[in-house]
């Protein structure tokens, strides 16, 4: 065969669909509820995004960047699409299932906490994708700023932000 | 060339149009005497679309904080993107994410970032990272503090696609 005639096969193109985003430069700090699922916000937005899906077998990208401070105790953090936890860990008795963990950190310290997965969009309806975190006992926690957080240059303000990509199947 | 030697049938190709990378191998340790931010990486990338581009950047970095908290800011053509910037610090210095210290000195630590920049027009934008303590100290990067043989090296890596 000459490379001449040679026709290669199609190959399957996926391509970039839409593109949603919602970014967080707020700041709050809360003390969370033991045991209570709370959505993540920063006081005046929340972490979520509601779209329409151009086709049920498009593939979601979903990254995201969350800024927290949370004295020496752990937060915790999931991803839900209209009600239901996207990815979490397997269950284990009494054990916290979640997408990942918010790191405990010291003061006045803020850390940065990313997460980055693909499901299907399953649904050709609106659909909200949004966070929550949860932490074990009622301590201050605080997001895009530190628990300590007096005005002055040694302490900061930092952003969150969600992105989801949609790509054709 | 065989055909052993491709897949051509699972090859599927994004719809990136352009992507640029840099990996940062030099490992320094950055003595802050002031609130001077220490950049670490900084990458270009053409921007193809008329309107409405969009550029992913994905972030990887290792420090060692030792002792110390670390933020790290995300700059487009030498400013922070206004619409990915903390609103209203007052004194405060605005940062795109912290990094904070472990309980361990010896600890180091690989922190991420992604994000997707948009409504950028045709042309070239010059991304960059860089890297301020909480206090005067010294930044290590890409390496610990107290440096032996069973600490580690290691590279921090900036991505650039438009998508």
């Amino acid at each position: 065969m000459s490379n001449s005639s040679y026709v290669p096969p199609v190959a399957p193109v996926s391509c970039l669909v839409s593109h949603q985003q919602v970014v967080l430069t707020g700041s709050q700090s809360v003390t969370l509820s033991s045991a209570t699922w709370t959505d993540f916000s920063d006081g005046t937005t929340t972490m979520s995004i509601t779209f329409t899906p151009t086709s049920a077998t498009n593939k979601l990208e979903i990254t995201g960047c969350l800024n927290t401070c949370r004295n020496l105790t752990s937060m915790y953090m999931r991803v839900l699409q209209d009600g239901a936890v996207l990815l979490q860990g397997d269950a284990a008795s009494n054990r916290i299932r979640c997408t990942t963990q918010l790191n405990s950190i010291t003061q006045p310290g803020i850390q940065g906490n990313t997460f980055s997965f693909m499901v299907l969009a399953g649904t050709t309806s609106s659909t909200t994708i949004k966070v929550q975190w949860y932490q074990t006992t009622g301590a201050l926690g605080g997001v895009n700023r530190a628990t300590t957080d007096t005005d002055d240059s040694n302490h900061f303000r930092t952003v969150s932000v969600m992105d989801i990509k949609e790509y054709s199947a | 060339m065989s055909n052993s030697s491709i897949n051509i049938s699972n090859y599927s190709p994004a719809s990136l149009k352009d992507k640029n990378q840099l990996i940062n191998k030099v490992s320094v340790s950055s003595s802050r005497t002031a609130d001077t931010w220490y950049t670490l990486l900084s990458k270009s990338i053409e921007v193809q679309a008329s309107s409405s581009g969009k550029v992913e950047v994905n972030i990887s970095i290792g420090v060692c904080p030792a002792g110390n908290d670390l933020f790290i800011r995300l700059l487009r053509d030498g400013s922070q993107i206004s619409a990915f910037t903390a609103a209203s610090p007052s004194a405060r210095t605005t940062a795109t994410q912290g990094i904070a210290r472990p309980n361990t000195s010896t600890f180091q630590q690989m922190q991420t970032l992604y994000y997707v920049d948009t409504g950028l027009s045709a042309g070239t934008y010059t991304y960059a990272i860089q890297i301020l303590a909480d206090v005067t100290t010294t930044v290590p990067i890409n390496r610990h503090t107290t440096e032996a043989a069973t600490t580690a090296r290691n590279v921090a890596i900036i991505d650039l696609a438009e998508l």
